[in-house]
């Protein structure tokens, strides 16, 4: 082998290693973003298929430990289908700025997506509270017995 | 030329290969989550006092669909403050307590507030207080006279309960 064609495997061998080692370093560099933790799900419960039983005498209202608002996830708040009443969901933090509040949510029906009124800095709003104001299904719009759940807000921006 | 781009890639595989080693460290992350409660409460809807009833049992407030809680993870349910019955037509009132199956009444018209404290299981879930992982209620009026002081109407109010989830200590 002459030397013109010692160089040229040379760089060869220089070219393949630069693209080995740039897709290899930047393959680790991503990788291990993708790996961070996933948020937990916080979607609406699935819609059930079986048959629903209703119950007129008591009021499913749905608990949480913490809500994740992102803007990377839509979050909605469902009526559990068994209900026979409309939910008017209020999210508000702990001195009582309202923060969100939804429609009439029927039973089986999701909320709109929660989207703040104001921004809030990425952060962790302790003794956060969603309020559950719960009305009859009729043109009186009665409201009914209803329940406030403290709970942790994680603003996630 | 030639020597050139031998030189610009040594370079570059020279700039490269430390953000490969840095990211091949040999550091390993642990993760693990931790998962959050979620629960049902079921409050009674309504509910119709017949005039003249001096106590009667309205229903349970129960929770179901525990889930993440643990030995150490309970939670708290408590009747909030609540009005007395009003009508909206006359400018008479009515007293009355909600009364439970601990022994605890709370009063129309006043500040305090009673609860009771769920304790977590092993299995995620909230373990019973006296077989019931709630609790029964039940209307109390708080004197006779007050159906008699009452004016003709419907009168009419709304209890609300709080949970919170929360950490226990020592147990």
């Amino acid at each position: 082998m002459n030397l013109e064609k010692k160089k040229d495997f040379l760089i060869l061998i220089l070219l393949i290693l630069t693209i080995l080692s740039a897709g290899t370093a930047i393959y680790f560099a991503f990788s291990r973003e993708s790996t961070a933790v996933t948020p937990i799900e916080q979607s609406a419960e699935a819609v059930t298929k079986e048959p629903v039983v209703k119950n007129s005498d008591s009021i499913a209202i749905p608990g949480y430990e913490a809500l994740v608002i992102s803007k990377n996830t839509e979050l909605c708040l469902s009526n559990p289908p068994q209900n026979m009443c409309y939910f008017l969901i209020t999210l508000s933090l702990e001195d009582g700025t309202v923060l969100w509040q939804s429609d009439y949510v029927e039973p089986g029906g999701i909320s709109d997506p929660i989207t703040l009124n104001q921004e809030l800095p990425n952060s962790t709003y302790p003794n956060a509270r969603l309020k559950y104001s719960c009305f009859t299904m009729d043109e009186a719009l009665t409201p009914l017995n209803g329940a406030e759940t403290k709970l942790t807000l994680r603003v996630q921006n | 030329m030639k020597k050139s781009l031998a030189f610009l890639m040594a370079a570059a595989m020279m700039t490269s290969m430390p953000l490969a080693v840095c990211a091949t460290s040999g550091q390993t992350t642990l993760t693990t989550v931790v998962p959050e409660a979620s629960y049902t409460l079921n409050v009674p809807a309504n509910f119709t006092i017949e005039y003249g009833a001096t106590m009667v049992e309205i229903g349970d407030v129960t929770i179901t669909n525990a889930d993440g809680f643990s030995p150490y993870k309970g939670l708290k349910l408590t009747r909030k403050a609540f009005d007395h019955l009003r009508c909206d037509d006359v400018d008479t009132h009515i007293e009355f307590g909600i009364y439970d199956n601990h022994g605890d009444t709370t009063m129309s018209g006043s500040n305090r507030e009673h609860g009771i404290q769920l304790s977590g299981n092993d299995e995620g879930g909230l373990t019973p207080i006296e077989g019931l992982v709630g609790e029964k209620i039940y209307f109390k009026l708080s004197d006779e006279s007050q159906w008699a002081k009452a004016k003709t109407g419907t009168y009419t109010t709304t209890l609300e309960f709080t949970t919170e989830v929360v950490y226990l200590e020592n147990e």
